[in-house]
């Protein structure tokens, strides 16, 4: 599976994204990855919908999953993310800090 | 206007074009000023899908019969995303053991405070609205943001930001966020989103150059320098003296806050540029401000915010400034130079163009 996730803005106008395939994660990384995206519900969470951002200084999130069968993608922002997908955005933004600092 | 069987209350209708709507609110019509924040926040709300029409009546329609204590409420996220959960300290409680429930709790309280002993506004909707901040939010959260009704503030990941309500400027600039909400709703894109961001660093540096009894002159005029992490630490995120010399790191790149218009970033992200372009009217304000002093301009930008529009660009603003300067100098309680110390400010930035 792939995953490419961009997190834009914020009180500190911050501009970090990364692309991975995760079946390249270590293992530990992967499968804590798995289970915030299996508790996240991304099937159920609504589809990317040109949503704008809500909220001040909130960040906007653009996450896109392609595996064989398909691509699906999700934005968000911190006001409007549903609540058991917040969690898994927490991850990916430290996940894209640490490969940026990491560069 | 409103059809047989639609409550006044609930339905809100919008038959007039906007560019009136804006000519009407440059001109002083407050019926059109408001009719303006509710059009383009209804708008925003439609593309969101959520239809909380009542939501949108209160943001511009503070009841008049509503009338809080502007009571503060800190509440503990535990590294959590739920808000207003476990309430850790309210209004007129002892001191917590946490000492960011405290600073959250300390620095609301010197916000508040200025706006009503100084600006005469009684909390953010100048109803006594009670003030909201939820702390310890997320896990290593590097954020903070006004949600509309409350603040949420994260810890900041320890090595490049620090705890973002351990500071009194960021405190003061998200709570400036709901007092534009409830005055000219600006609207969150572009020049009007840019004019958001301003205002809310320009009362982030006044109130924390008027608690630390500072002049113009002493003040260091960043923004965020209080939660840079240890390895950023000499850095802000922003300076309205200079903009765009306020970083340069690996994680955040180079500040590229213009502060002049031959500068003003045209691209899409940011909103296209509301933290961005603020560069340019907060090197206007810190101008004036080594001129006529920060409490008095921080005066004049407090009257143009109550006459602003949701859709102002820096053009309009420039004369909303202005005038308020103009009515402030009528009353005694500026000095009549305050204007051309304006006008020269915005000059040097180029605006208007």
């Amino acid at each position: 599976m792939h995953i490419k996730f961009s997190c834009i803005g914020g009180f500190a106008n911050l501009d970090l994204n990364f692309g991975i395939d995760t079946d390249e994660l270590p293992k530990e990384k992967y499968e804590e990855l798995q289970n915030l995206m299996k508790h996240a519900d991304l099937h159920n969470a609504a589809q990317s919908k040109m949503v704008k951002t809500q909220g001040f200084d909130s960040f906007s999130y653009q996450l896109d999953i392609a595996d064989e069968k398909k691509k699906q993608s999700f934005s968000f922002t911190d006001t409007t993310a549903p609540e058991e997908v917040r969690p898994l955005l927490d991850y990916l933004r430290n996940l894209a800090i640490e490969i940026k600092l990491a560069e | 206007m409103h059809k047989k069987g639609c409550s006044k209350l609930k339905c809100q209708c919008f038959i007039v074009p906007n560019y009136i709507l804006e000519n009407l609110a440059q001109n002083e019509v407050e019926e059109a000023r408001i009719s303006l924040a509710k059009s383009r926040q209804m708008r925003r709300r439609r593309i969101l899908k959520e239809y909380d029409i009542d939501g949108v009546v209160a943001l511009t329609d503070a009841g008049s019969e509503r009338q809080g204590e502007s009571a503060r409420h800190v509440y503990d996220c535990k590294g959590g995303t739920k808000l207003r959960e476990n309430e850790a300290r309210k209004e007129g409680d002892r001191s917590s053991a946490d000492p960011i429930v405290n600073a959250a709790y300390d620095y609301s309280g010197v916000v508040r405070d200025y706006f009503k002993d100084v600006l005469h506004r009684n909390s953010i909707d100048n109803q006594g609205l009670d003030l909201i901040l939820n702390v310890h939010y997320g896990n290593k959260f590097t954020n903070a943001y006004w949600d509309g009704d409350e603040m949420v503030f994260g810890d900041g990941d320890g090595v490049i930001f620090s705890n973002f309500a351990n500071s009194l400027d960021v405190i003061g600039h998200e709570l400036t966020h709901g007092v534009t909400q409830f005055t000219s709703g600006l609207e969150y894109e572009g020049q009007s989103g840019a004019l958001n961001e301003h205002l809310s660093d320009v009362f982030g540096v006044a109130i924390k150059q008027f608690h630390l009894k500072q002049t113009a002159g002493d003040a260091d005029w960043l923004i965020g320098a209080d939660i840079m992490g240890p390895t950023l630490k000499g850095q802000a995120l922003r300076s309205m003296k200079a903009p765009g010399t306020a970083f340069d790191n690996k994680l955040m790149g180079k500040d590229i806050q213009p502060d002049h218009m031959k500068n003003f970033y045209k691209g899409e992200r940011d909103n296209h540029g509301v933290h961005i372009n603020s560069g340019i009217p907060n090197k206007a304000f810190y101008l004036v401000s080594m001129e006529i002093g920060t409490d008095k301009a921080a005066l004049i930008w407090f009257n143009a915010m109550q006459n602003l529009f949701a859709t102002a660009n820096f053009n309009q603003f420039v004369q909303i400034v202005i005038k308020a300067a103009q009515k402030l100098v009528d009353s005694g309680d500026v000095t009549k130079t305050a204007i051309k110390t304006i006008e020269n400010a915005f000059k040097a930035v180029g605006v208007p163009e």
